[in-house]
């Protein structure tokens, strides 16, 4: 395996609500390396979404630390942190949701190059333009705002965007969950032409066994909070270890004829 | 008309605002003890469909034309008071989301027992009886204390399973479920498929509406596929999935990611569902279909019989055959 | 993605390109246009503005001006098309420098609860937690002690002049306004797109300001676009008190004050006024409401 990226190292989240106080991340240790994409499975509530907050220093740890190229992001103060932010961006699931609403689709694009100071407004334009047309968005319709796309397209805008400041690491939290199954098919393949292309390393999130094995060379299992079997794509699939994996393996229900 | 279907929906045309058709010529049938997979994206009609045919539209929607035969009657005929004495009894709908189909106010007592009563089908005390029955079907541990608790007390799979309880309860004869395991996860999803299918087998017919085609083809003998409001394809479910014919069908096998299919290419249908405010011309698919020809595809196309219960909107797959 | 793909999936939104871009603003604006009782009074209210801004140049007289010889004149009298009161001050350029206070104060004021509501309700709604709780326990406390109560208390602390009326109708109303800002502000913290402008590396004051405050400012709008009638019926109901601005300066509060007095000898003294007051009132009101719809969620969805 090539060098590491990312590390968490038995990192724990505790929430604190009324009910009282919630393990939502259970001592899990997870490693992303480099060119590498980690699949991460569980089913709602089990605790993925916030290990992928985690490990993108959006949330601070109860306890363990994260380990982003050698800092340790808990320990960092805030500005160095966003030094460090580029580096690592996030897909989410709901596509318009995370679009800033009153900027364009170029202007969304241009936003983190604006924020972190990359070059002159004329050369944001150019470089967010190239991503729209990278990610399959007609540059004639650049100007337009989120809401006069459909779900998939501003998925690719929301793409576009998490590609622009050229991240070591895209972190996708159920990010075709909320397309339809042709928009999702079009999402998939333009995350494994990227990934291809670009060299990129991800953690991608979902609760789609078979959107996982498509993308993902490694496959961590998660299940109330806690990493229940991590291995190698292949290995998973065919020879699950885990009892919730081989729960989780059989609930699927085929499409085609076995 | 269909003898032996339970609902027989014909040339249903539901229109939105003066001019927005979501719902356009619509016909299928559901017999008795069979299931129907409405299968589709979002913006299809397949809502707008079951919608119409139960009479819970929005304001702003108007059923311009067609007939819902049920038991005898056109349901889309016969007004609201009618129409409300069938619902929740001889039909019943489950949806995505047990929250919105159910009061967050009352008990589960009061919502399971609430149809049997109003309907005059037993007195109090029986409905009580047939109401914790009913729960303890669908798997909901000690139904008897459970049945005092209020909706929000449940968690999401057990919710849902109250619903289904709740629509079963008065034993109808048509279930609608409206992506009923969508937003419940998948180890939840086989069982509450299995307790509908304890439904189906005692006679009960059910529409599923559902755009995920493993659900379809685990749960529904038939399948009907639509597109922009219109039917595109209809077939019994496993030979729609095998041996998909028309192109959209065939499109959305090929969009569709399957466990140990890594290996198999994927063949995303390109570009994006038209905006009905701007149906193409002719056949809706036409302009992110491979296979179209213009400017053949730019006229209308009737739905062809293509095989035994087999039909599909367009001319090429005719040709082909 | 290959080539091929690219092209078709640009042809499924090709039709877009036909569309204008419009960002919420312009929705906004072009949804106002439409409502048409709204969009009559925006073009009266701008008429009401212009006027007063330029109340030297249209009124026939000086505010103060007397006219010994027409005392108490009806309306349509050679000179004074309203009429004048009992010094013999002609009625329309009273009018119009009394349109010149009310606006001033209720612009004024309004802008100040405006700008203090902003800070508050931002930093509160933003930064969460003690800044939070200090700030909402303040704006309770505030909101708990009788906003015309308090005006009197300003007026008669600060002394009779426009001055303190912005200052005294202002602070009275900011109150329910940082209510309403810190309650948009939490609600759109909790958006998606927050946590992603975060995870872009935004600063926290980028986000509020930029990222939360646009997409905030619509209801915060819609209570101002109300707040100014309320205002401008405060300011004359200080007068009707005798709080209002220092005579001679004119205020329609303290002209329909005197008028109701002289109703059976001089009734134009309070029609005229009168008349004026409840249209601006009304106009405003009606700005406000199409205001409120074009900024109904309800017309934001996809």
């Amino acid at each position: 395996m090539p060098d590491e990226l990312v590390r968490a190292e038995s990192v724990t989240k505790v929430f604190r609500t009324r009910a009282g106080e919630v393990r939502a991340v259970d001592d899990v240790s997870l490693t992303v390396h480099r060119g590498e994409t980690l699949g991460l499975v569980g089913e709602s509530g089990s605790g993925k979404s916030t290990v992928a907050r985690l490990m993108m220093g959006l949330q601070p740890c109860t306890s363990g630390r994260v380990v982003f190229d050698g800092n340790d992001l808990g320990q960092l103060p805030a500005r160095e942190l966003r030094v460090l932010r580029p580096r690592m961006q996030m897909v989410f699931q709901n596509p318009y949701g995370s679009l800033l609403p009153h900027f364009s689709a170029i202007g969304n694009v241009m936003e983190p190059l604006r924020l972190h100071e990359r070059g002159d407004k004329a050369s944001r334009r150019t470089r967010a333009l190239e991503l729209l047309d990278l990610v399959g968005i007609n540059t004639h319709n650049a100007e337009l705002y989120p809401r006069q796309f459909s779900g998939g397209q501003q998925q690719r805008i929301a793409i576009a965007r998490a590609l622009a400041l050229e991240p070591d690491l895209l972190v996708c939290d159920e990010p075709t969950s909320s397309l339809d199954v042709s928009i999702q098919a079009q999402i998939l393949e333009l995350f494994t032409d990227l990934r291809n292309r670009l060299g990129l390393s991800m953690l991608f999130i979902s609760h789609n066994l078979a959107v996982v094995e498509r993308l993902a060379d490694r496959v961590a299992v998660m299940n109330k909070g806690q990493v229940v079997e991590e291995s190698p794509t292949e290995t998973l699939f065919r020879a699950p270890q885990d009892p919730y994996t081989r729960q989780l393996l059989s609930a699927v229900l085929p499409v085609r004829a076995e | 008309m269909n003898d032996e279907a339970l609902l027989s929906v014909r040339d249903l045309r539901t229109t939105f605002g003066s001019s927005l058709t979501a719902v356009d010529g619509v016909s299928f049938d559901v017999r008795r003890g069979q299931a129907l997979a409405i299968v589709g994206e979002s913006g299809s009609g397949k809502s707008v469909t079951m919608r119409s045919v139960m009479g819970i539209l929005p304001r702003t929607a108007r059923i311009t034309g067609g007939q819902a035969y049920f038991g005898g009657r056109d349901l889309l005929a016969i007004g609201d008071k009618e129409l409300r004495k069938i619902r929740g009894r001889e039909i019943a709908m489950v949806f995505q989301s047990a929250m919105e189909a159910m009061n967050p106010t009352l008990t589960l007592e009061r919502q399971l027992t609430e149809h049997l009563i109003w309907h005059g089908l037993c007195n109090k005390a029986e409905a009580r009886k047939r109401a914790v029955r009913a729960l303890g079907d669908v798997g909901i541990p000690d139904p008897e204390k459970r049945i005092r608790t209020y909706p929000f007390q449940l968690s999401g799979g057990m919710r849902q399973r109250a619903m289904i309880a709740m629509a079963m309860v008065t034993e109808p004869d048509l279930l609608i479920a409206d992506e009923p395991t969508t937003a419940v996860d998948v180890t939840v999803q086989r069982q509450i498929l299995d307790l509908l299918k304890g439904l189906k087998d005692r006679g009960t017919g059910v529409i599923m509406i559902t755009h995920d085609l493993g659900v379809a083809r685990y749960f529904c003998d038939d399948a009907v596929v639509m597109y922009a409001g219109r039917v595109v394809e209809r077939a019994p479910m496993a030979s729609l999935l095998d041996d998909p014919r028309h192109p959209y069908t065939v499109g959305l096998l090929g969009s569709s990611v399957e466990v140990g299919g890594r290996e198999l290419a994927l063949r995303p249908i390109p570009g994006s569902p038209p905006d009905l405010s701007r149906r193409p011309v002719g056949c809706a698919f036409h302009p992110r279909c491979p296979r179209a020809e213009l400017p053949r595809c730019q006229t209308e196309q009737e739905i062809l019989t293509i095989g035994p219960d087999r039909d599909a909107a367009c001319w090429k797959v005719t040709v082909d055959a | 993605m290959t080539a091929t793909e690219g092209i078709s999936a640009a042809a499924g939104e090709s039709e877009q390109a036909e569309r204008a871009a419009r960002g919420p603003l312009a929705r906004a604006w072009s949804r106002f246009r439409k409502h048409r009782l709204a969009f009559g009074s925006l073009i009266f209210c701008s008429l009401l503005i212009i006027t007063a801004i330029a109340a030297p140049l249209i009124a026939p007289y000086g505010y103060e001006e007397t006219d010994i010889q027409h005392k108490l004149a009806g309306p349509g009298s050679e000179g004074h098309l309203l009429g004048t009161d009992l010094l013999g001050r002609d009625i329309l350029s009273r009018l119009i420098y009394g349109l010149q206070t009310a606006l001033t104060v209720a612009f004024g004021a309004e802008l100040t609860a405006l700008v203090l509501a902003l800070a508050i309700g931002l930093l509160a709604g933003y930064l969460g937690g003690r800044v939070e709780s200090l700030l909402m326990a303040f704006t309770d406390v505030m909101y708990a002690f009788p906003s015309y109560l308090f005006a009197v208390v300003m007026v008669t602390v600060l002394g009779r002049s426009i001055f303190a009326l912005v200052v005294a109708i202002g602070i009275a109303s900011w109150v329910t306004q940082a209510r309403l800002v810190r309650a948009q502000v939490m609600t759109i913290k909790e958006r998606e797109y927050v946590e992603a402008a975060r995870s872009m590396g935004a600063k926290g004051s980028t986000i509020a300001i930029r990222y939360i405050l646009p997409n905030a400012i619509g209801p915060i709008l819609v209570t101002t676009s109300f707040a100014i009638p309320a205002a401008i019926a405060a300011e004359a109901g200080l007068a009707l008190l005798g709080l209002g601005v220092q005579p001679p300066t004119p205020s329609w509060g303290a002209m329909i004050s005197e008028g109701s007095r002289y109703l059976l000898a001089a009734p134009h003294m309070l029609v005229a006024p009168a008349v004026l007051f409840a249209l601006t009132l009304l106009a405003f009101t009606w700005i406000g409401d199409g205001v409120r719809d074009a900024f109904d969620p309800s017309g934001e969805q996809r």
